[in-house]
């Protein structure tokens, strides 16, 4: 009991650092095992490794129920280019550092595929933090990273048996096949009869650790690696509406276990000398640099526009969960030593750890600069007398459309080169830069505007135009929150309620309903 | 199976479990008495499996869980409300079945030491089985249910005195009378210590601890979790039970406003380890000696299933409570304690008894484990057939009034998600003098309304039961959660009641069309044409 009492107080202090720092927790989790396996304070090898295997066989099982293609939306042909792209050449480059720092074939190969694939948990949890989980290009990150993790998982079984020979390959892959059959057996066989019994809550989480348990049994009896069937097993149980319903009872032991796997996976690896952490360095600078590039310019080759693209890439600059995954399955299985799945943790703690930095603001506008247009940025003549809308993306286009049959002139100003590129196409003036920047917007004339429109995400970007020419010029502000109407008040200018816009539009339905006679049919939706 | 020992035996436990569970669902036996079953044919009937070590954890864990969650359920006031009625019942109950036991005992020839060692064994009742079952019926908060828990935790303070006696007893039949005074003088002060510790903490430390934490909804978890593991700890360290340290520490987190969140979010994972712990308790039963001597076991069990309860039903209505709850409460306790097995073990290795008996006690223990959970399952059924004769009346207990009926909402609207569109809408239907029932995660955001507020996540029914759901006219959701929302739609569906869901994109939109939502509240286009509507008005756009 006092072993577990230490792995949670591990994962609270984590959590606790974590909050403070608005950095993930894993990264922390994992810096403290490494540490807490120095001091030998969880000193029972065969209790780590009870906690490891059960922890990483929830872990894996609850991603498993969360993998719904739904959720990408129609992103999926642009999520699947920069998924396996990113997948290949950040392998490719593992493998080849890795080869060039002298590691053998095998540890090359795994070291390679721990640097392939990004972390779903960070990717999500960034995304969530800057709702941004469902923009377009929220969710073609999202589809990349459930992508790789199927990736990550069917590759397993082979890479495993691989020192066995072609047969064990060949029979390991076999066996996952009839694990997929066993998915689709249960998708449409046994979740319809549990969603029709409406069992208890405590009956049906029997039945879905049945469903688990039972998958890793067959797995065994097959020879598959027992992780493959914890993620398969949960895939079963993905479909809608039966994962969001064991959702509710799943999440607190995914949170459980998951804090208990990071804190404990530590006291599995070598302890890390300044070698190992070189090389961990090197590693996650590949990551680091490669992913954006690469992502980048996949993205925007199959549609993003420059910032999501960026964003996309900084966004999956890490490696993931997963990647500890395949070195705990490869170092349990005796392919891997200590020291190289030292380096994967390493890697990965330094790669999570950095990401938040990677994504922030600065950072993205920064790199955004130095993306090449196609198109000169210098407008001949200041304009007056136009409309000046501040942010030119797909939340601009139906007014964009409407703005063109004005007898007024529109000038756009957003910072993304690829934007403001088709937007020139469209012959709208562009000013390409940041919105919140007095010198842009009195470039694109914002002194002597009709009206302003400001369409960005962050209302207090039109401070510096509402000190300046707030008096004289309406300035149209797209807000949300009451705070942020509030302060668009306060500074001269006119905040565009959209929530209360919707409210207004809900209860005219509402009375629509209410006076419409019993028998008759619901009003339909717009 | 499995080439990892413990997710073989937890792979064969909960897959036991599950078959066991199945198969007896058609008589409604209740799933604990599954669970025992599927313990006995893993261990003593078939000889599949053994307890290891982290299995053994894992059980203890569980019931750490189980009392931890308890705790999250009291408020101080229902402490003060049961208190002296646990101490005044559960002193009587546990007198009257020790003497009556030891009787008992004497009558069926045994010595008076083994007489002396059942009446000890059967004078406790079992926490786990008893608060699981309140916990399946939501009974948790009825008054029978609080005086169960109560004297339950009364039987603990009075296992951790008999456990120090028992450590006292340094040979069969003798007794270091120096060891057990400072053992107990130990334990009192421990428990005082605990205590103070955990009220200052109450009072200091975690208010705002918690509140910072809660922002990071898995790190409530996590925090949470580990302070019930440090106050088990202190407990352990001041020789308490673990189980008593539990619940103190679910107590001290039960007065915060996120005790809710809590227990939604602590009640999977006790689900998950009290699973194992039932199957384990099957598993470690030895009942071969047990059937030589089966009269006794027999009558042993009539005694605890008619006696003890009856002792609670005499003794409760004196101390002022109703037919009912007297009833309830008497039945709740008709079993013996995993604490009876346990103290029986200790008595085989200090040689007070023979094997033979701890197998008669674990036979007990098995029968009153199944047949109060049935008792416990069925308790309103038993009552309403008796109810008519007044069994009560001559013990002077009142007749209770009817519960009265649940004060449900009916054609009401349910808005979820207390954002600024969700306010937004509470405030126009308020306004419009509809009646509203404003559901978030977040206390604080529904201590500025005005309206009936739930606290909770609308995807657990506990929640969608409190905004009485069913009987709803509209259910609307305001929430940006893909998953949530397209969920929420389709248990309105299922509960045949309108909705209207906030679709913040293309592909939201989609979805919920799909699911059948009667009302799209599309904010972006919304706002877009309000916009629009705006630059008309400045002549901008004709």
């Amino acid at each position: 009991m006092t072993e577990l009492a230490i792995l949670l107080g591990l994962a609270a202090a984590g959590y606790g650092v974590s909050r403070w720092t608005q950095f993930p927790a894993i990264p922390f989790l994992l810096a403290g095992s490494l540490g807490l396996s120095a001091t030998g304070a969880v000193g029972d090898p065969a209790f780590v490794e009870d906690v490891l295997f059960l922890s990483v066989s929830v872990l894996l099982f609850v991603a498993g129920t969360d993998l719904s293609l739904a959720r990408v939306g129609p992103f999926k042909g642009t999520a699947f280019l920069i998924g396996v792209v990113q997948f290949v050449g950040l392998a490719a480059a593992g493998l080849g550092i890795a080869y060039a720092l002298n590691y053998g074939p095998t540890d090359a190969l795994y070291l390679g595929l721990a640097l392939a694939a990004s972390s779903t948990i960070v990717g999500v949890r960034l995304l969530q933090r800057r709702q941004q989980m469902f923009e377009p290009f929220g969710r073609t990150v999202l589809g990349a990273l459930l992508l790789q993790d199927v990736l990550v998982v069917l590759l397993l079984p082979g890479l495993i048996r691989l020192p066995d020979g072609t047969a064990a390959v060949v029979g390991s892959l076999g066996g996952t096949i009839v694990l997929l059959v066993g998915v689709g057996v249960v998708m449409k066989g046994l979740v319809p009869v549990l969603l029709e019994r409406e069992l208890d809550a405590e009956t049906q989480l029997l039945a879905v650790l049945g469903v688990l348990f039972g998958f890793m049994g067959v797995a065994a009896w097959l020879n598959v690696p027992l992780f493959v069937a914890a993620f398969l097993a949960g895939i079963s149980l993905s479909g809608f509406p039966f994962s969001g319903i064991v959702h509710g009872e799943m999440q607190p032991l995914y949170d459980f276990f998951s804090a208990i796997f990071f804190a404990s996976l530590g006291m599995a690896a070598a302890r890390p000398d300044p070698t190992l952490v070189g090389h961990a360095a090197l590693f996650a600078g590949a990551v680091l640099v490669l992913t954006p590039l690469i992502v980048a310019v996949v993205g925007e080759w199959a549609g993003l526009v420059a910032r999501p693209a960026l964003e996309s890439g900084l966004l999956l600059a890490q490696t993931s969960e997963l990647s500890l995954v395949v070195g705990l399955q490869a170092l349990v299985a005796g392919q891997i030593g200590g020291e190289v799945f030292s380096v994967i943790v390493l890697t990965t703690v330094f790669t999570m750890m950095l990401t938040p930095l990677l994504t922030s603001e600065t950072v993205v506008w920064e790199l955004v600069r130095w993306h090449p247009s196609r198109q000169s940025d210098v407008l001949s003549e200041v304009p007056s007398n136009h409309v000046l809308v501040l942010g030119g993306g797909r939340n601009a286009r139906p007014l964009l459309r409407l703005l063109r049959e004005s007898d007024y002139e529109t000038v756009v100003v957003d910072e993304d080169p690829t934007v403001v590129d088709r937007l020139r196409d469209r012959g709208i003036t562009c000013v390409r830069g940041d919105g919140r920047d007095r010198s842009v917007l009195l470039e694109a004339g914002g002194a002597q505007a009709r009206v302003v429109v400001s369409l960005l995400r962050d209302p207090t970007a039109v401070g510096p135009l509402l000190d300046y020419v707030g008096d004289t010029v309406p300035i149209l502000v797209r807000v949300f929150e009451d705070h942020e109407a509030a302060w668009v008040e306060a500074q001269g200018g006119t905040p565009i309620r959209f929530a209360h816009a919707a409210g207004d539009a809900f209860m005219d339905w509402f009375r629509q309903m209410q006076s419409t006679a019993q028998n008759e049919p619901t009003p339909p939706s717009p | 199976m499995i080439e990892f020992e413990l997710l073989n035996s937890l792979g064969l436990m909960l897959l036991a479990a599950l078959g066991v569970t199945v198969t007896v669902r058609v008589v409604r036996v209740p799933n604990i008495v599954a669970y025992i079953g599927a313990g006995l044919l893993l261990g003593p009937a078939f000889g599949l499996l053994e307890v290891s070590h982290t299995i053994e954890l894992i059980s203890e864990f569980g019931i750490i869980l189980l009392l931890f969650l308890v705790g999250l359920e009291l408020s101080l006031d229902k402490i003060k409300e049961v208190g002296t009625t646990a101490f005044v019942a559960g002193g009587v109950q546990m007198g009257g079945t020790a003497l009556g036991g030891g009787l008992l005992a004497g009558a069926f020839g045994m010595p008076v030491v083994e007489a002396v060692v059942v009446a000890v064994a059967i004078m406790f009742s079992s926490t786990v089985v008893v608060v699981k079952m309140l916990e399946k019926r939501a009974d948790l908060d009825a008054s029978y249910g609080q005086i169960a828990v109560g004297v339950l935790l009364v039987q603990d303070l009075v296992v951790v005195m008999v456990l120090t006696f028992v450590a006292g007893l340094a040979g069969p039949g003798e007794l270091a009378w120096a060891d057990v005074v400072w053992g107990l003088g130990q334990a009192f002060l421990g428990m005082a210590l605990l205590g103070g510790l955990i009220a200052a903490a109450a009072r200091y430390v975690l208010p705002p601890a918690i509140r910072w934490i809660s922002r990071m909804p898995e790190g409530l978890f996590i925090w949470s979790l580990f302070w019930c593991f440090l106050v088990v700890l202190g407990a352990e360290a001041l020789h308490l039970s673990p189980e008593l340290g539990a619940f103190l520490a679910g107590i001290a987190l039960a007065q915060l406003p996120q005790c809710h969140e809590l227990r939604q979010r602590v009640h999977p994972l006790m689900n998950f380890f009290i699973i194992v712990f039932f199957v384990t308790l099957g598993l470690q039963m030895e009942l071969g000696a047990a059937l030589a001597r089966w009269p006794f076991a027999l009558a042993l069990t009539v005694f605890v299933m008619v006696v003890k309860p009856l002792l609670l039903v005499a003794v409760l209505p004196q101390l002022g409570h109703g037919e009912e709850t007297s009833f309830r409460a008497g039945l709740s306790l008709a079993q013996i304690s995993e604490f009876s097995l346990i103290f029986g073990a200790l008595a085989v290795s200090s040689g007070l008894i023979d094997e033979a008996l701890l197998s008669v006690i674990t036979l007990v223990g098995l029968l009153t484990f199944a047949l109060s959970a049935f008792l416990l399952l069925y308790s309103d059924r038993l009552y309403a057939a008796v109810q008519p004769y007044r069994p009560l009346a001559w013990l002077g207990a009142r007749q209770e009034a009817p519960e009265p009926p649940p004060d449900g909402l009916r054609g009401h609207v349910v808005v979820i998600g207390m954002n600024t569109l969700g306010r937004c809408i509470v405030d126009r239907l308020s306004e419009d003098g509809e009646t509203v029932v404003a559901v978030d995660t977040d206390p604080e955001k529904l201590a500025r309304l005005s309206v009936r507020t739930v606290h909770g996540n609308a995807i657990h029914e506990t929640t969608r039961t409190a905004a009485d759901w069913g009987d709803a006219r509209l259910i609307v959701s305001s929430l940006s959660i893909e998953g949530t929302n397209n969920l929420l739609a389709y248990h309105a569906r299922r509960a045949g009641v309108p909705c209207s869901i906030h679709a913040f994109d293309r592909t939201s939109e989609d979805s919920l069309r799909a699911l059948g939502v009667d009302y799209l509240i599309r904010s972006k286009h919304e706002g877009a044409r309000r916009l629009l509507h705006e630059l008309e008005s400045r002549e901008v756009l004709s």
